[in-house]
């Protein structure tokens, strides 16, 4: 039984996954092997690999320093507007990075808003201002990829917190040990696996990441791969390049298991009430609150008013029809999305149940990750291959586009439901087995209500992430079926953004807004 | 019909229209990337989604005629168009063209300062000073290839490697270029010139170099976008009319209007909304080589250069 549960989740993931990764195999295959070869050489891979990982450490740095403590502080202390800080915190997501890297070097670059407004105040043209803000190049990307992917360690972290009971944190209080010592003795290590997991997403994001990449004029291995890819110098050896980067990820996450399988979740199961037995900073909350304030400014109202600035110029007449004629596409996003990352979940929290509980399909687990340590573009060509070679009469619907979300974020939906799980305490299924129930009356009535919390928060991430996928969906969507991250692009190419593709990168972050706000009441409900 | 198009839907959308209301044929868009369209033909050889791809690097079209995945057709409306703007075949034909320039930031380079030829910006005079794109932009490629097929590769690979140890700075995109140029960072961009024409529209402090112009010098590149037909199209007499369209007089108009893009056809009015600095086809001395023998030298310009312009 254990076995053949085994070998089908195995046989699904590895369809679903495994698949493109046959494709993108092929593609190399068709390559002469020297000539795949001297394409490799020439790439200077070694040292691209090493801009990755500092690029890639870099935006982890950003995103712990942004999302880790603003997720302790919102659970555990009496920090002021915590329950709009739960709300806001997460909405960065819903702005596409690079949409974000553009408002980003729009404000900060050299003759940018900033550099401009500074000059003039000066008397001085901008070109006589000597201006050392570099929102370009490596550190630039870091930062936008880290603050900008921050928001899905948020969730994951809070998640955690909020399902660790916070006895055990007041036993070591109790116990005269400051707040300070608890939280790296007891809390911290109740919330590593959720830290960790949430890290990896965030790196794996970063290192397979264009977008904000060539905007912001940084060097990975995607420019290259892309450059091999669009200019025709070698599909083979990008395709070679996407499974080099593929495997390296896959080596990393596999450290990550073997590291936190020795992290036991112990003294969890009464969820903590929101708000409950919170931590008193006494003064110190303010300082809490400017911390919060200039993550969630960083992050949303710097973008929201660039965007705002560039959506104005549009005019109060036009405004209103243009945001009327986009609701085709607002609905479309919808549907792909929420199917795409429903599909997600279902699939990765039985994958996780499995694993959790039948202590099997760990081979399955780990396939799942691949999904999203392939770049959108890469994911997209080889899919079409793939897909019309076994279902052609799903190629050019939207289903296709489903299954490519499903491929790329089954990942963090892997995450937020293993986290999820983990945490709920075996004493109480065991008590209510005991009881008599069966195992799928435990699974209906203790575990997923327990562990709702975590899932919900893991399909909201899943469903933003979709949302704004720009790369797989332009290359995957039927002809005429553009979602609002096509169309922020389709007013973006060629001659840059203009105030439209503003205006929907505000409608998009709104809607996203309204999704979260519903997520979470209907995840805390339960 | 669809279409599989790298134009700028903004700029293409007043063309569609107006042939669906012509034709009464629906046209149905998906824009891309030149190269991922490209790619995506090739992918869906078997099944074929795209009625004409439109693109504009007639490089990527020339790629897809080499791989018969192109249905020849010679419109009646492509006759007057010069030959090197047309695959012999008829599997792609130049629909509007586009020039390669220099583009100045004339805030920062006085007039008798500015450079003549593309071969100055090698100079000391430029050190750090020239902005150009990734190969990853088809005008790159194509700009390149025409240097390999007039001056040849040991020429080519010598000036580009000296103009990028002159400290030539190799960005994303043409519009990073354009936007450097605009912003006073670089002042000069290798670009192409209707990137110069809504910024001038605006009254941007900027000016078109048109490089190369002497009776001695190799001329200014002129590519064309280009449409061509899908092997296997399903609708392939809506396609054959979209092409008609394009090429004729009216279906020009939109195209000329927008971002100042000139017709193939010598002669040809620029069109009302024409910018200033903007030249029709027979005021640019252009290389003397077919535009095919650019196409082709694509593929090694490819070869030779993406390591050294991925940026």
């Amino acid at each position: 039984m254990r076995g053949l549960a085994s070998v089908a989740l195995i046989v699904v993931c590895a369809g679903l996954v495994g698949g493109p990764l046959l494709a993108l195999a092929v593609m190399v295959g068709e390559g002469e092997p020297a000539a795949v070869m001297i394409a490799l050489t020439r790439a200077q891979l070694p040292t691209l690999a090493l801009s990755v990982f500092s690029m890639g450490a870099g935006a982890v740095a950003w995103a712990l320093v942004a999302a880790v403590p603003l997720a302790w502080l919102v659970e555990r202390t009496d920090m002021p507007f915590r329950r709009a800080i739960v709300w806001l915190a997460p909405l960065p997501l819903a702005v596409p990075p690079y949409v974000a890297a553009i408002a980003y070097a729009q404000l900060l670059g050299r003759a940018g808003t900033l550099h401009t407004w500074l000059a003039t105040a000066q008397g001085v043209p901008p070109s006589g201002l000597a201006w050392p803000i570099f929102i370009y190049g490596n550190g630039g990307a870091a930062f936008i990829l880290g603050l900008f992917t921050a928001p899905s360690l948020f969730l994951i972290v809070r998640a955690a917190l909020t399902r660790a009971s916070p006895t055990l944190e007041e036993a070591s209080r109790g116990l005269g040990f400051g707040p300070w010592r608890t939280f790296l003795r007891v809390t911290l290590p109740l919330i590593f696996p959720a830290i960790a997991g949430g890290a990896i997403l965030v790196f794996v994001y970063a290192a397979v990441d264009f977008g904000v990449v060539s905007l912001l004029r940084a060097r990975t291995v995607t420019t290259t791969l892309y450059t091999y890819l669009l200019s025709g110098y070698s599909r083979p050896a990008s395709a070679a390049i996407a499974l080099g980067l593929v495997s390296v990820i896959w080596v990393c996450l596999a450290f990550q298991s073997l590291a936190l399988r020795r992290v036991t979740p112990a003294g969890q199961g009464q969820r903590a009430h929101f708000g409950a037995r919170v931590l008193s900073l006494g003064a110190w909350r303010w300082v809490a609150l400017v911390y919060a304030v200039v993550v969630l400014g960083l992050g949303l109202l710097v973008p929201v008013a660039v965007l705002v600035g560039n959506a104005a110029q549009l005019g109060a007449d036009l405004l209103p029809a243009f945001m009327l004629a986009q609701l085709p596409y607002l609905r479309r996003s919808l549907y792909v999305s929420a199917a795409g990352a429903s599909f997600a979940l279902l699939l990765s929290l039985i994958v996780a149940l499995a694993r959790v509980y039948l202590r099997v399909a760990r081979p399955a687990g780990t396939l799942l990750q691949a999904g999203y340590a392939l770049p959108g573009t890469v994911l997209g060509i080889a899919l079409v291959a793939l897909l019309l070679r076994v279902v052609p009469d799903l190629y050019g619907t939207a289903g296709a586009l489903i299954i490519a979300y499903v491929v790329m974020f089954s990942a963090p939906a892997f995450q937020a439901s293993r986290s999820a799980l983990v945490q709920v305490t075996p004493s109480l299924e065991a008590a209510a087995r005991g009881l008599g129930s069966s195992p799928v009356e435990v699974l209906r009535r203790v575990t997923l209500p327990l562990a709702a919390p975590g899932l919900v928060g893991g399909w909201a991430l899943c469903f933003a992430l979709a949302f704004r996928e720009l790369a797989a969906t332009i290359v995957i969507r039927p002809p005429g079926y553009d979602t609002l991250a096509v169309r922020i692009w389709a007013h973006t190419m060629d001659v840059g953004p203009d105030p439209r593709a503003s205006a929907v990168a505000l409608l998009m972050l709104v809607v996203a807004a309204g999704v979260w706000i519903v997520a979470w009441r209907f995840g805390n409900r339960q | 019909m669809v279409l599989y198009s790298a134009r700028k839907e903004e700029l293409f959308a007043p063309t569609i229209k107006l042939f669906e209301q012509k034709s009464g044929v629906k046209v149905i868009v998906k824009s891309g990337a030149t190269g991922e369209l490209a790619l995506l033909v090739e992918q869906e050889r078997a099944s074929p989604r795209g009625d004409v791809y439109f693109t504009t690097d007639a490089g990527d079209a020339d790629s897809l005629r080499v791989k018969s995945l192109m249905d020849p057709y010679k419109s009646v409306q492509a006759e007057k168009i010069p030959a090197e703007f047309k695959a012999a075949d008829g599997s792609w034909t130049g629909i509007i063209g586009r020039s390669r320039n220099i583009m100045v930031n004339t805030n920062l380079v006085k007039p008798d300062e500015l450079p003549k030829s593309v071969f100055d910006l090698t100079s000391s005079k430029w050190k750090d000073k020239v902005a150009l794109a990734s190969i990853r932009e088809g005008g790159v490629r194509l700009w390149l290839a025409s240097l390999i097929a007039v001056k040849g590769e040991e020429f080519t690979t010598k000036y580009l490697t000296d103009m990028l140890a002159n400290g030539a700075k190799v960005l994303a995109n043409h519009t990073e270029v354009t936007n450097s140029v605009l912003r006073g960072e670089l002042p000069l961009g290798l670009t192409n010139h209707y990137y110069f024409v809504p910024k001038k529209r605006e009254g941007a402090p900027l000016d078109l170099i048109y490089p190369d112009q002497g009776a001695s010098e190799m001329g200014t590149l002129v590519t064309p976008l280009v449409a061509g037909i899908v092997k296997g199209a399903r609708n392939p007499r809506a396609a054959r009319a979209f092409v008609d369209f394009l090429l004729s007089p009216e279906g020009q108009v939109p195209m000329t209007m927008q971002e100042q893009e000139f017709p193939l056809v010598p002669g040809a009015p620029l069109g009302a909304a024409a910018v200033s600095g903007v030249r029709a086809i027979d005021q640019i001395k252009r290389p003397a080589v077919e535009f095919l023998k650019v196409a082709q030298a694509q593929k090694r310009a490819v070869d030779l250069y993406t390591p050294l312009l991925t940026g």
